[in-house]
């Protein structure tokens, strides 16, 4: 038995291979040429601007999912700040009352001769001290409202601009996908 | 001078480095090429392609369909697979893809229709010619799945060992091994048939 004729018809040629060959020939694929129909639509490559939008989208999608996690994370990160603030730097007032208290304190043993000039400071530097926090606090609940308003526009903008950009997309898929037929005729009825 | 001639004869009489390119890489080169130009819209290079690849999917076919179904499906399959042909990822693969969707094919063909297709491929085989084929084929198409196609393809369609590994996606070691193999059995098979 002669192996390489038949692996690659090299060789001495083996009879009953041969044989078969022969036999079998008649099934063999006799070439007809392939003729494609006119109407069928050309394969496309995938586009490069199918790629560009999904790419687009992507970077879109997380753009804005940081910025979204910025705008959330700033907004429950002020408040504590601000405690923070707050627990680091006690407000000026009690600090004031503590100074006030000292001095008086100190200056207890001079209260009979000047009665009065220790306590006209203390009564002016209370409403000077609530109205800077009050003033502070407003301004600051208006910082916040201005920031909260803004943030809220820019997720719009986004949320809008990933709609569009999703649509988009969805368009390009369709097309490379399910390229139209040249010659397709639509709304084509039944004629009796 | 006498020298520099003598060099000169020498380069000329040393054999040229032939830049030998295997017929595989070659074939494989002009696969990229027609696939290429058909996804540029050349329909000429797809009937190029048609005409290098219609044997090994009539081969195929022949193993697992009845003959008459096989012209047919062969058109069937390469429209098929120049409207899929954007899906198709390495151009060089362009054998084995097709390959596999003739595969596919021919197991819906028998989901479909079983029963119609072996009474027409009793009747149409009257020629004597015909009908040894056809006898052989059967006792080919009885063999196990791994030789039943390669055997086909060597013996029907007259492609070589390395010729199927290379358009199948097969390694050259597994045709081999099932060109052997499947051609022992049928040769068990035509000697017992004959011993009747």
């Amino acid at each position: 038995m002669n192996d390489d004729y038949l692996w690659n018809k090299t060789g001495k040629p083996d009879p009953e291979v041969q044989e078969l060959e022969e036999v079998l020939g008649v099934l063999r694929y006799k070439p007809r040429p392939i003729v494609l129909p006119a109407n069928l639509a050309r394969p496309r490559r995938l586009r490069l601007s199918a790629l560009l939008a999904v790419a687009a989208c992507v970077a879109l999608a997380f753009l804005a999912a940081g910025l979204w996690f910025a705008a959330t994370s700033s907004k429950s990160s002020k408040p504590e700040q601000a405690k923070q603030r707050q627990l680091n730097n006690p407000s000026p007032s009690p600090n004031v009352d503590n100074q006030n208290v000292a001095k008086d304190q100190t200056a207890g043993t001079n209260q009979e001769t000047q009665p009065k000039a220790n306590n006209k400071p203390q009564q002016q530097s209370q409403p000077v001290v609530a109205y800077h926090r009050h003033r502070d606090n407003a301004a600051v609940i208006a910082k916040r409202n201005r920031e909260r308003e803004e943030a809220l526009e820019v997720k719009q903008q986004l949320l809008m601009a990933l709609r569009v950009a999703s649509e988009k997309l969805n368009q390009a898929q369709r097309k490379a996908q399910n390229p139209a037929p040249p010659n397709q005729i639509r709304n084509q009825h039944k004629v009796s | 001078m006498h020298e520099l001639e003598a060099t000169a004869d020498f380069l000329l009489m040393t054999p040229q480095p032939q830049t030998s390119v295997e017929p595989e890489t070659r074939d494989k080169s002009i696969e990229v090429a027609l696939v290429r130009a058909v996804l540029d819209g050349d329909r000429d290079a797809f009937g190029q392609l048609y005409a290098q690849f219609a044997p090994l999917v009539h081969g195929i076919l022949l193993a697992r369909v009845p003959r008459v179904e096989v012209e047919d499906l062969v058109q069937d399959i390469f429209f098929h697979a120049f409207n899929k042909l954007h899906t198709l990822r390495d151009w060089a693969a362009f054998g084995p893809w097709i390959a596999m969707i003739t595969r596919n094919r021919a197991m819906d063909f028998h989901r479909r229709s079983r029963e119609t297709v072996e009474i027409t491929d009793d009747l149409r085989s009257t020629d004597n010619d015909i009908s040894r084929a056809m006898e052989i084929l059967e006792m080919i198409r009885a063999l196990p799945d791994a030789y039943h196609e390669t055997l086909v393809l060597r013996l029907v369609e007259g492609m070589t060992g390395p010729e199927i590994a290379s358009r199948t996606g097969l390694t050259p070691a597994s045709v081999r091994v099932n060109l052997h193999r499947g051609m022992k059995l049928l040769r068990e098979r035509l000697a017992i048939r004959e011993n009747l």
